[in-house]
């Protein structure tokens, strides 16, 4: 596309392209708040977990209110996005101590507008694992 | 106190609440859980890392089977299954939802042997 300045006898035309260019990106933005993005909602998790437990040690007194925020700042900041979406916020939160843990998920849903995102993260103490499923309405 | 039921039977509501299909219901939901559950994981022996990741999976799909056998209509679906080790160590899950709190509904059962722990969760969410 032409990038330079029209000359003066096709300044008519300017509007009318001017319109067509902000009805296409209404179009997108639309469709953009009917399909689940995964790189978004995966660093608000990441930066959520970060600032509510960092390097702390696992205090079991402690670990209610950690899961109870994590879940409740996901959920606020998901609701901020804006999009039509009913959204499940799970966290686990786990002591290393060697000891296995599995964990699987599936879902019945529409495969093209809805997904789910989920980050497991750890510190030297930790291991919390967090998901996030997002269904269109 | 529920007033759905009431507030649905006056003709004003929106059509994108279409009453005719049941809605979830969570202890009919938790008893198929608790039967399924039960046969599954009783039928391992020990805790097996690799025998366990498929397990979790195959457990999921399990119930998500069995979920849309119980038929109801115009309901999304999320299974979550966390399975572990029952050694001395502390776990802790917490869950919240945005959603149409009249439609939408979990059910979750834990179950645990010596040496195994099973933490099942479905979340049935209503599609308009």
């Amino acid at each position: 596309m032409d990038n330079e300045l029209l000359p003066t006898n096709n300044c008519v035309l300017l509007p009318h392209i001017l319109m067509l260019a902000k009805g296409s990106t209404e179009m997108t933005s639309r469709e953009e708040d009917r399909i689940f993005t995964v790189d978004e909602i995966s660093n608000i998790i990441k930066e959520v977990i970060e600032r509510l437990i960092g390097n702390n040690f696992y205090e079991h007194d402690k670990v209610t209110r950690w899961t109870v925020d994590i879940v409740d700042h996901i959920l606020t900041e998901l609701t901020n996005l804006g999009k039509r979406f009913k959204y499940i916020v799970q966290a686990v939160i786990m002591q290393k101590n060697g000891t296995g843990l599995h964990s699987a998920s599936s879902c019945y849903w529409n495969d093209i507008t809805d997904g789910s995102c989920t980050v497991r993260w750890e510190n030297k103490h930790i291991y919390a694992i967090v998901s996030v499923f997002g269904l269109s309405i | 106190m529920n007033y759905s039921n009431a507030i649905s039977n006056l003709n004003f509501s929106s059509n994108i609440h279409s009453k005719s299909s049941r809605s979830f219901n969570t202890n009919e939901v938790k008893q198929m859980l608790e039967q399924l559950i039960q046969q599954i994981i009783d039928k391992q022996n020990e805790y097996d890392c690799d025998k366990c990741t498929q397990l979790s999976k195959d457990l999921s799909q399990i119930i998500k089977d069995a979920m849309k056998s119980l038929n109801y209509e115009q309901y999304k679906y999320v299974i979550q299954v966390v399975l572990g080790q029952c050694q001395d160590d502390n776990l802790m899950m917490t869950c919240r939802c945005l959603w149409d709190i009249e439609t939408d509904n979990y059910a979750s059962y834990v179950y645990s042997n010596t040496k195994i722990f099973c933490a099942v969760t479905v979340f049935g969410l209503f599609y308009y």
